[in-house]
């Protein structure tokens, strides 16, 4: 469970990290004079995922606290039916955005070319990683 | 797979919540391997099997595993 705990920390100072460059780009945005949309985008982007990571770094102090709390986020984690749905997602998922893109870049074909090209890249790159990570688990596992 | 939990379970008195926390998993994998919807793994199994201090096969029944 200490290693848990060490990960958890770490974590905690990673999330802190991201916090204070969300920080950093909010001051720099607002007294920079930077409102173009594409700023303002990745500003509100940024901000969005910094609510997650605050809430996640609530969790991981609760469970800091007690170590009742701490088992209960290790099990959490850990649960062996959990990673198997996971890692059922994560193929299946893969496999049906690939199916998805596919269709759109077909369909997108006869509309527009840039559409189409920009699919087709989408596309080859997803089967290209699917075909790296299946090469490198075949030679690890 | 089936297994024998749920009856085991019940003879001694012992909730889902307190097996799962013994083992190391949520209650919710727990009714899963009950429910004959996931197969545990062979480390669980073995956990499960010694807290109830019986071997994996008293607890799973394997006859319905297809032989190759």
């Amino acid at each position: 469970m200490e290693k848990f705990k060490q990960k958890i920390k770490k974590r905690l100072i990673f999330s802190g990290v991201y916090c204070a460059v969300i920080l950093i780009m909010i001051f720099i945005t607002v007294f920079g004079e930077l409102n173009s949309l594409a700023t303002s985008f990745a500003l509100g982007f940024g901000v969005g995922i910094g609510a997650v990571v605050v809430i996640f770094m609530w969790k991981y102090l609760e469970a800091l606290k007690s170590a009742e709390r701490l088992k209960a986020l290790y099990i959490e984690e850990n649960d062996e039916r959990q990673k198997h749905i996971d890692a059922k997602i994560g193929g299946v998922g893969i496999n049906m955005s690939i199916m998805a893109i596919a269709i759109a870049m077909l369909i997108s074909n006869y509309f527009d070319k840039t559409v189409f090209f920009t699919l087709l890249a989408v596309t080859l790159f997803i089967v290209a990683v699917k075909l790296v990570l299946k090469l490198y688990y075949n030679k690890k596992v | 797979m089936k297994s024998r939990i749920a009856e085991l379970r019940k003879k001694r008195k012992i909730s889902q919540e307190e097996l799962a926390e013994a083992v190391g998993v949520t209650r919710q994998t727990i009714t899963s391997i009950e429910v004959e919807k996931y197969t545990a793994s062979l480390v669980l199994a073995y956990k499960i099997a010694r807290y109830f201090d019986m071997t994996i096969e008293e607890i799973f029944d394997f006859s319905e595993v297809e032989e190759i």
